[in-house]
């Protein structure tokens, strides 16, 4: 059994998923090694396509009864000495790619029928309401319809809603956007993000898309040819040079950010960053919106460049102050930088020609002023 | 017309195709449903089992079964130990004849129904907290009605016009184990026409009623689930 590269360190993510899990069809192995998954808010679970995160997914569950290994969520021994907890009384939920909606019942008894089985278990003890889930996910207009008539988007939404009445303690998406097309899929973000923030159950949620992480992630599980390679907290996982994240794309940085102040004739939302402040376009979004709200913000490194000191006159809005933390080399002819803003716990990455680093003696410790042609709010 | 026919043979048919219909619906259902998951060598030699009635002779299916049922047969013997009374040209004989031979005609449209519903339906009843029998009744019977309509008339049908397997063992009592479709060939072979006829055009009739309902709802469920 090989261990996981990474290990946890961070006090927040004690492991409450844990196990490990082995299981062999045709040409595939699943082979995860041990792991421990944060009982907290949403993990990624991230690959390319056969590398076995539905598998994975599934065997956790208990839908592959060949699988083997153990599986122990919380104080239950779901998976132990060969036995496995027959699925009804895990207390999981789980979102399917396509919405798998019951066909002969209308919206509501779909919502229903995971709650009436739930408070039929345990009375008294439901602590996720019907009509705090209808108005979470805005289904209040489909209760009477036949899922028949719904579109993509809205059967999720059911599918979510019908899950989350089943009072599961864990959360399990497989790509629950993947069918969606992109306009459906941009109406469906803000709910999930809402999910979120307001659930107290964590989220296993699949993903081959470095967008939906970037936005919605708070852990990575990190997936390869049937192995966890890494399970990470979404910081490192997001900023560290070589991420299976951005494999073969341009390196970026993702930093969080505080809604401080909207210019709606400029079109500018001003946002907290640590101790600097950024300006950015707005955008539509219930999190972007309202002050106070935290959004995610993404920066190419190659729209970072530095300068000496705080600029007197310029056209450019962002520069921040900030203090190179490691220098790495990224290809032939540049590096890429980590920088820190203070009190910023997510770097900001630049890149530089390697003729610029030289030029400027660019080393560990100094301070400098990062100016930023763009940069935009995830959403 | 009607006055001096003798219906019992008619009375006896309903019977036993109602009591068979039932029986297959309820012991075809996990037949079929072990049937629609088993896949490779073990699928093939059993759907082939099932599917035996619809090639083998009727005279050979009642013959191995009245070996095996009679007095002196394997289950002939037990179902004597057991303090019944034999089963051959009774209606319980009848009935586990005809069982057999309408085995495929409910197994099939039985399998086709689970085989295409797929396991993803049960599999979410599951995550929602649904056990192995509250899904079957909640989610893969309702999802799979039309395939159980379809079933109950071929099995109830089949088994109404069924000739050579009651005949083997059930012999020809009358008001015990003579059906309609025996007694017809017995009037024709007593040159009894009319007493034929009328026997012949009220199976007629009937099976034209039956079928028309069970096209009639079969429309109405589809254009349901549309």
């Amino acid at each position: 059994m090989t261990k996981p590269k990474q290990s946890i360190k961070n006090a927040e993510l004690t492991g409450l998923l844990q196990g490990q899990l082995y299981w062999q069809r045709g040409d595939f192995t699943l082979d995860t090694g041990n792991f421990e998954i944060p009982a907290k808010g949403l993990t990624a679970i991230f690959g390319h396509s056969g590398s076995g995160k539905t598998t994975f997914l599934r065997c956790l569950a208990g839908f592959e009864n060949t699988a083997k290994g153990q599986v122990v969520f919380s104080d239950q021994a779901w998976l132990l000495n060969g036995k496995s907890m027959p699925i009804y009384k895990r207390q999981l939920g789980y979102v399917f790619q396509e919405a798998s909606l019951f066909s002969h019942l209308n919206v509501e008894d779909n919502l229903r029928y995971g709650l009436k089985r739930a408070q039929k278990k345990s009375p008294g003890l439901v602590d996720i309401e019907f009509e705090q889930v209808i108005e979470w996910l805005g289904l209040a207009d489909l209760l009477n319809r036949n899922t028949i008539t719904l579109s993509g988007g809205e059967r999720q939404r059911v599918a979510i809603g019908r899950t989350l009445l089943s009072q599961p303690k864990i959360l399990m998406m497989d790509e629950p956007m993947a069918a969606l097309d992109l306009f459906a899929k941009r109406a469906i973000m803000p709910y999930l993000e809402r999910l979120r923030d307001e659930l107290a159950i964590p989220i296993l949620y699949i993903t081959h898309s470095p967008e939906e992480v970037e936005r919605l992630a708070d852990t990575v599980i990190f997936m390869q040819q049937g192995r966890i390679t890494s399970i990470e907290p979404i910081e490192p996982a997001l900023n560290r040079p070589n991420t299976p994240l951005y494999q073969g794309a341009e390196p970026r940085s993702v930093l969080s950010a505080k809604v401080v102040e909207k210019f709606d004739d400029e079109g500018l939302t001003r946002l907290q960053v640590g101790d600097a402040e950024l300006f950015v376009p707005s955008v539509e979004d219930a999190q972007a919106n309202q002050m106070g709200g935290q959004v995610r913000v993404v920066i190419s490194a190659k729209q970072v460049s530095l300068l000496s000191e705080q600029p007197s006159q310029t056209s450019m809005l962002n520069h921040l102050a900030v203090t190179i933390e490691s220098i790495d080399t990224h290809n032939e002819y540049s590096y890429l930088l980590k920088l820190r803003v203070e009190n910023e716990p997510w770097p900001l990455l630049a890149q530089v020609t390697k003729r610029s680093h030289n030029k400027l003696n660019l080393q560990v410790g100094q301070a400098w002023v990062a100016a930023i042609k763009s940069v935009s709010i995830l959403n | 017309m009607l006055a001096g026919v003798d219906l019992q043979p008619l009375w006896i048919s309903l019977q036993v195709a109602f009591y068979t219909t039932i029986l297959l619906i309820i012991l075809g259902t996990p037949l079929a449903l072990w049937l629609a998951r088993v896949q490779g060598m073990k699928k093939a030699v059993f759907e082939a089992m099932v599917a035996l009635p619809l090639v083998l002779p009727p005279t050979v299916l009642g013959f191995y079964l009245l070996v095996t049922i009679g007095p002196g047969g394997p289950i002939g013997e037990l179902w004597a130990s057991m303090g019944f009374s034999p089963l051959p040209f009774s209606m319980s004989g009848l009935v586990i004849g005809s069982f057999l031979y309408s085995l495929p005609f409910a197994i099939q449209p039985l399998m086709n129904g689970f085989e295409q519903l797929g396991s993803r339906s049960s599999e979410v009843a599951a995550t929602l907290g649904a056990g192995p029998i509250d899904r079957f009744f909640s989610v893969t019977l309702p999802l799979t009605r039309r395939h159980y309509l379809v079933a109950a008339t071929l099995a109830f049908a089949h088994t109404m016009g069924e000739f050579g397997v009651i005949l083997m063992i059930g012999g020809n009592i009358p008001g015990v184990t003579q059906v309609a479709s025996i007694a017809i060939y017995d009037h024709v072979d007593a040159l009894e026409y009319s007493e034929a006829h009328v026997l012949s055009a009220i199976m007629l009739g009937m099976s034209l009623v039956v079928l028309t309902i069970v096209y009639g709802v079969n429309r109405r469920m589809e254009l349901k689930l549309r």
